[in-house]
């Protein structure tokens, strides 16, 4: 059952020049679709526009065009109490656990607040914010604790507690685990893992570290300069990567026991800043295969025969191949 | 993932707000001085009628010498008496309740307004801060006590229109405090997070905002009765304050002026009393910046 | 070969915690050597100690050597003379490194000119020659920019290129690439590499992140609560991890080939803060393997291979390993 459709999404955030306003677009055109119980990884370096994905689905920032539709309902067209009750379908884990948590409230107050947007009794709170502390791996005893009081990890749990405590169909994870210790990030993927198992959850997982990826994600996205470049299951796009970025990415990696001292540094410079004029293709100026038709003409993203799309002139085509 | 800092300890037992407040004011001299200094004023102007000899508005035949000139202090009148022939400390105490009433009440309501503008504007953004913020900015633009003078001689004086005048004009600087707070405490995670969670507005302005605002809303409250007590007193001095025969600081001040030259308490009795009361009002308010802000360097 | 620098049983405290204890540290002549460690390891605060960058608050106990020189009496003439001669340092935030006031020209030949004596000129043609070799097109105009007209990527190339300047015989790089991204990190990785092999450069690069760790260095040093707590080449570790710290750390890695276990094998808790207790094995709470004798001694480093030692009562076999 598709719980998320995403249909050619655009963000747009004001700039405030001196004389003209103009805008930037941080996402352009950005469509998947999400099924329950399955996990849609989105991947992309810094700027990539993966975050802006996840504050436009939340409406924390209203998109500039394109449809969202959680739970067959249009989400980017809801206001005031309508767009409130709605939130219960989907929640959000933040990255900094550090910041996520209001810290003059107990972790457990901070939870109830979640269950007060609800509609949920004061009196009913106290034993359901037990029951979801301990649904994240906490001790009830917790609930009287404040945030600086627990370590990161501790208060990465608190978060999914929260965002659980409404029931969501969807819960959208920006970078939930990238400020975590290594020992600990992994506590925290395999809690996300048996909460998905268990309730059926549709994640929207966002993640600039493609091994976390692997693990989490059924699907992977991959996004550069606010599109997504590639879209495929997540064996299919780390065995076969078709576009040149990914294949980039994954070589960048440095893996423990890959040896030392191989050339990683795949593709030259850095991504453009978000604000520079693009045509073509985005990835064209740092790319090894681009020729004059990836400069003038924008790639679509085109499904091969097994569903895995890319958006490149030169697919599949590998660095080593003459151009 | 960002290093941690040097400092990698976290504080598993942080002292109670009270305990701490005491600790600081242990090392802070000024500090605990000013907040002696506000508790014997506070008591003072409470227990008026009892520590005062005299009731203030009564005049008295033997208060005046026989060229009818105020007499100095003694003679039964520990600061003497006015040109009236009614007692200083008598009219000093009481006057006390006055313009602390009217500093504290003044300086509360435009805390209070000068709080609800910052925090709806800084927070719903939009046409609502564009309008809230440009009358913010007209008001600061006003000469203050012109305006305050225009204001009471329409109005007739009397304490509570003294009251309103200074409240409506000491809002602002608090305003804009609390919208740049709110303006980036709105972008921090847990306040994002309340949103996403679809509580309203209100809730979130109550709970997740507001707390994180006391601080700064204390500071400037205690900051802020200095100077409204101030301008009371200026107000006094020009004849739009508090109506005569009330006695209040600014007013004593300004009655005693002419006989600065026969009878100097009239003029150092309150003008002393102001001087101390602003002060400590200030390094009170210093002192519970520093207490409060937890990035102020810890004093040892 | 002769040892660049010579760390002996180094502790630093702060006022109510000790962040180091006890940790040993040799390093040759171009040799590259990683600390790697989670937060509260410790690992920072050697590489700050080593560099004498440590705050006033702490107190540093130990004995740090430098090509045989105390580094811990050196006054603060012989210490400038030091800092950006002999070993220059490579921080996370290229930001916060440069000034972001000076021209980015003006800080490269700042140390040219000072531990190189050089002329302004000669300094300004060495500068552009440095940008040059970190990568930087068009050297000779971007001297004159300042720092925040550049990336991320090219600040931490000029972070670089400063460190390079005078040729030290150490450098030591703070978790050079974590605020960068990962095409990123793997070009400013190459460029270390290149940089530090051409002049037989020793490095100790302080990370987090094992992979980036073990895709640089010749030794690896694995920290815990302020201690060493195994250490020995590379791909011995990689391979054969015998403290279950090390296991864990590279265990909670998912791979990018290969299969993918449902779970990830973790372990309980989370890396501790401030003060652990002495008197027992500071990994004890979490260890799967941990027995009463963990709880109550304090394991030594001890050899349990060829060429790596480790501090575990209990090393993790051939067998128990893989």
């Amino acid at each position: 059952m598709t719980v998320v459709e995403v249909h050619d999404l655009t963000v747009r955030y004001p700039r405030r020049g001196t004389l003209r306003r103009t805008q930037l677009t941080a996402v352009d055109a950005v469509s998947f679709t999400i099924e329950a119980g399955r996990t849609l990884g989105l991947a992309g370096e810094s700027g990539s526009g993966k975050s802006s994905v996840a504050r436009a689905l939340m409406r924390v920032h209203d998109p500039a065009a394109g449809s969202v539709r959680v739970a067959d309902r249009e989400v980017t067209t809801l206001r005031g109490g309508a767009l409130r009750k709605f939130r219960a379908h989907m929640q959000m884990v933040f990255q900094d656990p550090y910041d996520s948590l209001n810290p003059r409230l107990t972790v457990g107050d901070n939870v109830a607040e979640a269950l007060t947007a609800a509609g949920i009794p004061r009196p009913a709170q106290v034993a359901r914010t037990r029951e979801l502390f301990e649904r994240v791996g906490l001790p009830a005893a917790f609930t009287g604790r404040y945030p600086h009081q627990l370590s990161g990890g501790q208060r990465q749990r608190v978060s999914i507690a929260r965002a659980l405590a409404v029931g969501p169909q969807v819960l959208v994870c920006d970078e939930a685990v990238s400020a975590l210790d290594v020992s600990v990030r992994a506590q925290i993927l395999n809690l996300l893992k048996d909460l998905q198992e268990a309730d059926g959850l549709a994640y929207l997982f966002i993640s600039h570290d493609m091994s976390t990826l692997r693990f989490i994600a059924d699907d992977v996205a991959i996004m550069y300069q606010g599109r997504i470049v590639e879209l495929g299951t997540s064996a299919e796009v780390f065995a076969n990567p078709r576009h040149p970025y990914t294949r980039a990415l994954l070589a960048a990696i440095p893996q423990p026991g890959a040896g030392r001292r191989h050339r990683r540094g795949v593709v030259r410079g850095e991504a453009p800043p978000a604000d520079a004029e693009l045509t073509g293709c985005a990835f064209a100026p740092r790319c090894p295969l681009a020729t004059e038709i990836c400069r003038t003409e924008r790639p679509p993203l085109e499904a091969d025969a097994a569903g895995h799309r890319a958006a490149c002139h030169h697919a599949d085509q590998t660095e080593g191949s003459p151009a | 993932m960002t290093a941690p800092p040097i400092a990698e300890a976290v504080p598993l037992a942080a002292p109670t707000g009270l305990r701490r407040a005491l600790g600081s004011l242990r090392h802070d001299l000024p500090a605990l001085i000013s907040i002696l200094v506000l508790v014997l004023l506070a008591l003072a102007a409470i227990f008026a009628p009892l520590l005062a000899s005299h009731p203030p508005l009564q005049t008295y035949q033997e208060g005046l010498a026989a060229n009818g000139a105020p007499i100095g202090p003694g003679h039964g009148f520990p600061l003497g008496t006015d040109p009236n022939g009614r007692d200083v400390l008598a009219r000093l105490l009481y006057g006390a309740r006055v313009s602390l009433t009217i500093g504290i009440l003044a300086n509360g309501l435009a805390t209070v307004f000068g709080v609800l503008v910052g925090l709806t504007a800084g927070y719903l953004g939009g046409w609502v801060e564009t309008i809230l913020m440009r009358l913010t900015d007209v008001v600061m633009s006003f000469p203050i006590l012109l305006f305050c003078i225009a204001l009471i001689s329409v109005t007739g004086p009397s304490e509570r229109n003294v009251v309103i005048v200074i409240a409506l004009i000491y809002w602002t600087t608090l305003a804009r405090i609390i919208r740049s707070q709110v303006l980036s405490l709105r972008e921090r995670e847990f306040v994002v997070a309340a949103r996403t969670m679809g509580l309203s507005h209100w809730r979130i302005m109550r709970k997740h905002l507001f707390p994180h605002l006391v601080p700064t809303i204390i500071v400037y409250a205690t900051l802020g009765v200095a100077s409204s007590i101030l301008i009371e007193a200026s107000l006094s001095f020009l004849g739009v304050g508090v109506p005569v025969p009330t006695p209040s600081w600014g007013q004593m001040i300004e009655q005693g002026k002419e006989y600065f030259q026969i009878a100097p308490w009239l003029l150092f009795a309150p003008g002393v009393c102001l001087i101390v009361t602003v002060l400590a009002f200030n390094l009170a308010g210093d002192w519970l910046r520093d207490l409060l802000d937890p990035t102020a360097p810890e004093r040892r | 070969m002769t040892a660049i620098l010579e760390v002996d049983d180094l502790t630093v405290d702060f006022s109510r915690t000790t962040a180091v204890r006890g940790v040993s540290l040799r390093v040759e002549a171009g040799e590259r050597v990683g600390i790697v460690g989670e937060s509260g390891s410790g690992k920072s605060v050697t590489a700050q100690a080593v560099m004498r960058l440590l705050p006033p608050t702490a107190t540093v106990g130990g004995r740090i050597r430098f090509a045989g020189q105390d580094v811990l009496g050196f006054d603060p003439a012989r210490l400038a003379a030091w800092r950006g001669a002999d070993i220059a340092m490579v921080f996370q935030d290229p930001m916060s490194s440069l000034n972001p006031l000076l021209r980015v020209g003006t800080q490269l030949t700042e140390g040219l000119r000072r531990h190189r004596g050089l002329g302004k000129a000669a300094a300004r043609a060495e500068a552009v020659r440095l940008l040059r070799t970190v990568g930087i097109d068009d050297a000779e105009r971007r001297l004159d920019d300042y720092p925040h007209a550049f990336s991320g990527g090219m600040r931490q190339r000029v972070c670089i290129a400063i460190a390079a300047a005078c040729t030290p015989k150490l450098i030591i790089a703070d978790e050079p690439t974590t605020a960068l991204d990962v095409t990123v990190q793997a070009q400013v990785l190459d460029l270390l590499d290149e940089l530090t092999e051409r002049h037989d450069t020793a490095t100790v690069l302080v990370s987090h992140d094992l992979g980036v760790i073990s895709s640089f260095c010749d030794r690896i040093m694995v920290m815990y609560a302020g201690q060493v707590v195994e250490a020995g080449p590379t791909d011995d570790i990689v391979a054969a991890p015998a403290h279950p710290y090390t296991r864990a750390l590279l265990d909670s890695i998912p791979r990018l080939d290969g299969d993918l276990p449902r779970r990830l094998p973790t372990v309980p808790g989370s890396p501790p803060f401030g003060n652990v207790p002495t008197g027992s094995c500071a990994f004890a709470d979490r260890c799967p393997h941990a027995q009463d004798r963990c709880r109550t001694e304090a394991p030594t480093m001890a050899p349990v291979g060829p060429n790596t030692t480790a501090a575990c009562h209990f090393p993790l076999t051939e067998g128990a390993r893989t």
